[in-house]
């Protein structure tokens, strides 16, 4: 199933799927080695929306809300 | 090189001997250090410290500044964290492009092994054809094998592509197949360190978590502080020399220009070290034994905090609040240093993205931080009165930066860019880093305090006998008096203030006031126009317009707020 960054809950597993948004935004997600077909896990929600923290390997990298909403991946992808 | 928040400060260090300040989160290196170092007896090189960047692409200023200093650079030390070897290879692969002879550290060497995570280090070294080190730059294993390899520093011909002709996809499949080749992982999850990560950065928890290590921080930097003026510095002064200070006095006739230059005025026949005002009394005691000991107790405080990984959970959890005045999170990190001094916490505001912002954050730092001198000057002479009297100063400052942030995010409308950071893991701090740290600090006060304290009381002390203030007293006594209801000299210590702001707190000391003339005159001098180091710094990182700009709504707010409270008290 897909969706976004945002809607996964809390400690759920999902790959990367697509990154919708122009060059820059890719390129600036890309430094820190978001970029699909990556898999990445929710550690932290956000508090009005603000900022959620995902997880890649053991790097925990915060996300500003409106960024985490562009990035869409899918959960069942472990089936 | 390499990516922000991977040692290279500490690796400088260790190469260099010299003291870089380093912590746990990006950015701490903004500017680039160099120095001359011996690898071998008779070889001599330079060596730069570079801010981190994830990418040769730059999108602040200190990356930038990186990317300008790999122009010049003749072998370029690759440091990279070896816990997140993945993810730092993307800028070793551009780095590669550049054709520059090349050296890989792995740093935090040690971290691998309790993480679960395996490098064949000898198999990176055969595929990218250049010299790769394991190091720990903490505790300084591999630092003698890493400065015995730059000799043997090569241009890897991994990839073959020129830097601009280089594609992302492309480089994460070349670094797809160094993994896959030489790193093995086992990850062992959920330690106790991870288990307070998840709990530090919790959106409530998390909140509770910063209120809880913000309250436990100011209680420890008091009792640290108070403390050692206590039994330390204030009883050295009492007892060793206030006998020779009298003595002295007693000698220079108990009167006269030089005694009023030396010892200052003698309060009911005895040294005040407050009150008394002269070189040898005040100009010693206010920066050795009522601030030092703050200087002391603060930069410990916070060197833990920076080196442990807290302060980038704290820009997380702060940052929807934030950016209600137009600000990101990673803001928090500039305006805790600015509580240390002033200069530090300006010059930090390069890790935020646009000018826009390190304006707003600069100008709100010299409003309404105050720094760790001036701090120090507040908890000894309100601290006084009451404990409530110091946390209502706070309070005070708190709400004029909420405020000031709020018109200044209406007038200076831009987007602010979200946040977007990497977390790093705690760490406990190294006591060996923490106390170098400590004691460049201090020594850093010590250094640029003293010499200004010193002269700053000499140079009030003759204008004092030339009645100069007098006239300027008497022309500003509108606005003073009538406005903020202080006593017209107070204006004396708040144009001192430009020197330093500690000696100017000790100036207004020397005005009989009221409790709520104390109160008043301490607010407005810590928003009131900046002391002459944060001046010049505003100035370099701001330019001469924009620090116009900012003065001037620092001396209006102060009149503004000094006048209200005025009025309402």
């Amino acid at each position: 199933m897909v969706k976004k960054i945002t809607e996964l809950r809390s400690k759920e597993s999902a790959r990367v799927i697509s990154i919708e948004g122009g060059q820059n935004f890719k390129e600036k997600l890309n430094t820190l080695g978001i970029r699909e077909d990556i898999k990445i896990k929710k550690v932290s929600d956000s508090f009005l929306r603000g900022p959620i923290v995902i997880k890649i390997n053991l790097m925990e990298i915060a996300i500003g809300w409106r960024m985490a909403s562009k990035i869409l991946v899918q959960t069942d992808f472990l089936k | 090189m390499g990516n922000p928040n991977v040692g290279k400060s500490v690796v400088f260090n260790r190469l260099s001997g010299l003291n870089v300040v380093s912590s746990n989160y990006a950015g701490t290196t903004i500017n680039f250090s160099k120095t001359f170092v011996f690898l071998t007896k008779d070889k001599k090189v330079e060596l730069i410290d570079v801010p981190g960047t994830y990418t040769l692409k730059p999108t602040n200023e200190a990356e930038k500044v990186a990317v300008e200093i790999l122009k010049e650079g003749d072998v370029v030390l690759n440091v990279i964290d070896a816990t997140n070897l993945e993810r730092n290879l993307f800028l070793t692969m551009q780095l590669i492009s550049f054709k520059k002879p090349l050296v890989v550290v792995l740093n935090m060497w040690d971290e691998t092994k309790h993480k679960g995570i395996n490098i064949d280090v000898k198999k990176i070294s055969d595929i990218l054809g250049v010299p790769v080190i394991p190091i720990c730059a903490l505790s300084g294993e591999g630092i003698k094998k890493l400065s015995l390899a730059i000799k043997d520093a090569a241009v890897s011909s991994y990839i073959s592509e020129s830097f601009e002709k280089l594609d992302n996809l492309f480089i994460w499949r070349k670094i797809g197949k160094i993994i896959s080749d030489a790193q093995k992982l086992h990850y062992r999850h959920h330690n106790l360190w991870q288990r307070i990560s998840d709990f530090s950065i919790h959106p409530i928890w998390g909140l509770f978590f910063a209120l809880f290590t913000l309250y436990g921080s100011f209680k420890i930097i008091r009792f640290i502080g108070e403390g050692l003026i206590g039994y330390v510095f204030d009883p050295f002064f009492q007892n060793i020399l206030t006998p020779l200070l009298m003595k002295l006095s007693a000698l220079l006739g108990s009167g006269g220009f030089l005694h009023q230059i030396l010892i200052g005025k003698l309060i009911n026949g005895q040294i005040d070290y407050f009150q008394s005002f002269g070189v040898l009394t005040s100009g010693f005691y206010v920066p050795i034994a009522a601030v030092l000991p703050y200087v002391i107790s603060f930069y410990f405080v916070l060197s833990v905090l920076e080196d442990s990984g807290y302060l980038p959970r704290l820009a997380v959890l702060v940052d929807s609040i934030f950016h209600k005045l137009g600000l990101h999170g990673y803001a928090i990190i500039p305006t805790l240093l600015g509580f240390g001094c002033n200069v530090p916490g300006i010059l930090a505001t390069r890790i935020l993205e646009d000018k826009r912002q390190r304006f707003v954050v600069s100008t709100l730092i010299s409003i309404a931080v105050p720094c760790v001198a001036m701090q120090a000057m507040i908890l000894n002479v309100l601290g006084k009165y009451g404990f409530k009297y110091v946390i209502s100063v706070y309070g005070v400052l708190f709400i004029v930066w909420i405020v000031i942030g709020l018109i200044l995010s209406k007038f200076k409308k831009g987007d602010t860019p979200e946040l977007f950071i990497e977390i790093p893991p705690y760490r406990f701090p190294s006591f060996k880093v923490l106390s170098k740290k400590l004691y460049f600090r201090v020594k850093g006060f010590l250094l640029e305090a003293l010499p200004i304290v010193l002269g700053g009381i000499l140079v009030v002390n003759l204008l004092y006998s030339l009645n100069i203030f007098q006239y300027i007293a008497d022309f500003t006594a509108p606005v003073i008096t009538i406005l903020m209801g202080l006593p017209k000299n107070a204006v004396i210590a708040i144009i001192m203030g430009f020197l330093r702001k500690d000696i100017a707190m000790g100036m207004l000391l020397t005005n009989p006031m009221t409790l709520k003339q104390l109160f008043i005159s301490t607010i407005v001098l810590s928003m009131t126009f900046p002391c002459i180091a944060t001046f010049v710094v505003l100035w370099k990182e701001l330019g001469w317009k924009k620090t116009v700009y900012s003065i001037l709504i620092m001396s209006l707010t102060a009149v503004f707020v000094g006048s209200i409270l005025h009025l309402i008290l």
